[in-house]
């Protein structure tokens, strides 16, 4: 390989390279070692740069799990629910398959005449109770329900009954109503399964959030909630619950809710405050801390995703930390924020806010769908986005309807920005002295 | 990930549980989307591809032979994909086209079928270099600037600029091997 061989590496890479030159390319790979080992060399590093940008690892494989959970797409007309239905399908056991036909058909026919008679009498001495009504959906909604191996469209009148895998679609509620007049909120993209053991209510909580206001229970039948990290006692009050797969939050409105802890410790948690279960702890939380904090995230750290219930607060405030390192480069954004409830889904970007600072005499204050300095060449920038700077404190007034916020908090920096983190933290209570601490730190 | 991690997590997501599939996703897409944007330059068609890759695995799990070792059967697909991206891309429509085609395919028959490795590194390693280095390794990877559109900005020559990146090119090979301690 000569130094003339180097700008027809180059050239290839840049698809500039004429006709001819493409023919000594193509000489010189089967021809020259080296050359064939420069030109991998060029390539391998394209490659490798591309797939090193931070950012998108999280997006691409929720993207592909989407588009994997559609192959096997149900019946149309429930489509918004689909991805998971198709998921919850997949789990249930496969149908065995039919034993091959007999060849004389005299014999099997007898075979399912006798089959028949004795099904029908068994059926009918053994015949199982009609399964009782748990709950009904008050609401015109959009879901579905998983009973057995059928799914039934989630709908205003439906009966539940125990053992009913409820999913509700991105951006509706369902309300679910008791004969004893408990109620049950179920908030956009939540799943649960209803349950009933020795007459006492449970509610399973597999992901998502509920609202409820639980009727005077009989003292030896609490409704019972359960999730993967905790299970809640309940014998009359009115609390939100959320889950994912990382923790529980239980928020108590009126009364007290004991929570337990699926592996140990337990909570007593009274009106106005709210506990955090996760597979290693449990924590009783008091108002004006943070509902949801993100761990520190720094380059390259996947997009946090956050969504949280309001509680009935007509508050919000989105709070970017330095992480006490105080870095230049500590450039944040809340993708995508959004805020949902009755009255439907509201862009925050959209919102004007009351009042907002971000930490950088550059970025003096939050900007709304622009202003994003990172994000690598290549990258899709989102499109509804509020970028800001660490330190930063948003305050919004969040109108009446609303009672969710969701986002996705990202570190927006140059690739070779190492060294910054942010957290993020989403409270609907700051005290005032903590808030004003916050608007008052100097920029950087 | 070794094969055998690999292996327990394809059965796991042939029995249906789909989200396993996430960490076979998170194991081979840095080496896929690597591997495929050596070879398109379009990163967002490198970037939809690579969804196509993985989404293709998922669809053929049920061809995957539990004896199988994953890696190359993955790869296998990739490189399927990326020749029938490349031919529906440069089509038979000149001389052009074809030499392209052929030195890519050339290329593929001799390159080895494993996980691209280097993603986690190859940001340190271009960190570690001085600064002007640095400036035309990010103008040339991460903005996909042409020599002739660095050449000029720089007031040199294409040649002077291919030499550069030919040194700066094994100076990161070195790095990738390990051969240089990143701080």
């Amino acid at each position: 390989m000569t130094a003339q061989d180097l700008p027809l590496i180059d050239g290839f890479i840049d698809g500039t390279l004429t006709e001819a030159e493409l023919q000594q390319v193509k000489e010189r790979l089967l021809s020259d070692e080296i050359f064939r080992d420069e030109l991998e060399l060029a390539l391998h590093l394209r490659g490798l740069t591309a797939a090193a940008r931070p950012g998108p690892a999280a997006a691409f494989s929720a993207r592909v799990l989407q588009a994997c959970a559609e192959i096997s797409l149900p019946a149309p007309g429930e489509a918004s629910a689909a991805s998971f239905e198709a998921k919850v399908l997949r789990k249930l056991p496969r149908r065995r398959p039919p034993r091959p036909a007999a060849k004389s058909w005299r014999t099997p026919l007898l075979l399912l005449a006798a089959g028949f008679l004795l099904g029908l009498s068994s059926w009918w001495l053994l015949r199982p109770p009609v399964p009782e009504e748990l709950a009904c959906c008050t609401n015109d909604t959009s879901g579905f329900v998983i009973r057995g191996e059928t799914s039934l469209v989630l709908k205003n009148g439906l009966s539940l009954i125990k053992g009913d895998l409820l999913s509700v679609a991105a951006g509706h509620h369902a309300q679910l109503h008791y004969p004893d007049g408990t109620e049950i909120d179920c908030f956009p993209s939540t799943q649960l399964r209803l349950d009933s053991q020795d007459g006492a209510k449970w509610v399973e909580l597999q992901s998502g959030a509920i609202s409820l206001a639980v009727k005077p229970q009989p003292p030896d039948q609490p409704m019972v909630l359960s999730t993967a990290q905790s299970r809640c006692t309940v014998r009359g009050t009115q609390f939100e619950l959320y889950a994912n797969a990382q923790q529980t939050q239980l928020h108590v409105n009126h009364g007290k809710v004991q929570m337990n802890g699926a592996k140990s410790g337990e909570v007593l948690v009274t009106a106005g405050h709210f506990a955090t279960a996760t597979a290693q702890e449990m924590r009783l939380s008091v108002p004006g801390e943070a509902l949801c904090r993100s761990p520190v995230l720094r380059a390259g750290s996947a997009p946090y995703p956050i969504c949280v219930p309001l509680r009935g607060s007509r508050k919000l405030f989105l709070y970017v930390s330095d992480n006490n390192d105080h870095n230049f480069g500590d450039h944040a954004a809340w993708i995508m924020p959004r805020l949902s409830g009755p009255a439907g889904s509201l862009d925050l970007t959209t919102l004007p806010w009351k009042r907002a600072k971000s930490g950088n005499i550059h970025i003096p204050v939050p900007q709304c769908n622009t202003g994003l300095p990172a994000f690598p060449r290549g990258f899709a920038s989102p499109h509804r986005y509020i970028y800001t700077h660490a330190v930063s404190l948003i305050e919004y007034d969040i109108p009446p309807g609303y009672d969710f916020f969701e986002a996705e908090g990202v570190l927006s920096v140059s690739p070779l920005a190492r060294d910054c983190s942010l957290v993020f933290e989403v409270f609907t209570e700051l005290p005032a002295a903590q808030a004003e601490l916050i608007w008052k730190q100097p920029m950087e | 990930m070794g094969p055998d991690r690999m292996q327990e997590v394809i059965r796991r997501v042939q029995n249906g549980e789909v989200e396993a599939f996430a960490e076979l996703i998170t194991a081979y897409a840095p080496g896929v989307r690597s591997f495929l944007s050596s070879h398109i330059r379009d990163f967002h068609a490198a970037e939809d591809l690579a969804q196509e890759v993985f989404i293709a695995v998922y669809a053929n799990l049920d061809s995957w032979k539990p004896e199988l070792n994953p890696t190359p059967w993955i790869y296998g697909i990739a490189r399927h994909k990326l020749m029938s991206h490349l031919r529906r891309l440069y089509g038979p429509k000149s001389r052009i086209n074809a030499f392209q085609a052929e030195i890519t395919e050339e290329l593929l028959r001799h390159s080895p079928v494993e996980n691209v490795r280097g993603t986690e590194r190859i940001l340190g390693c271009i960190e570690h270099q001085p600064a002007a280095e640095r400036s035309l390794l990010l103008a040339r990877y991460f903005d996909g600037d042409s020599v002739q559109e660095i050449a000029a900005r720089l007031g040199t020559t294409v040649s002077a600029i291919s030499s550069q990146l030919y040194r700066l090119r094994h100076q990161l090979r070195a790095c990738l091997d390990g051969k240089v301690r990143l701080i």
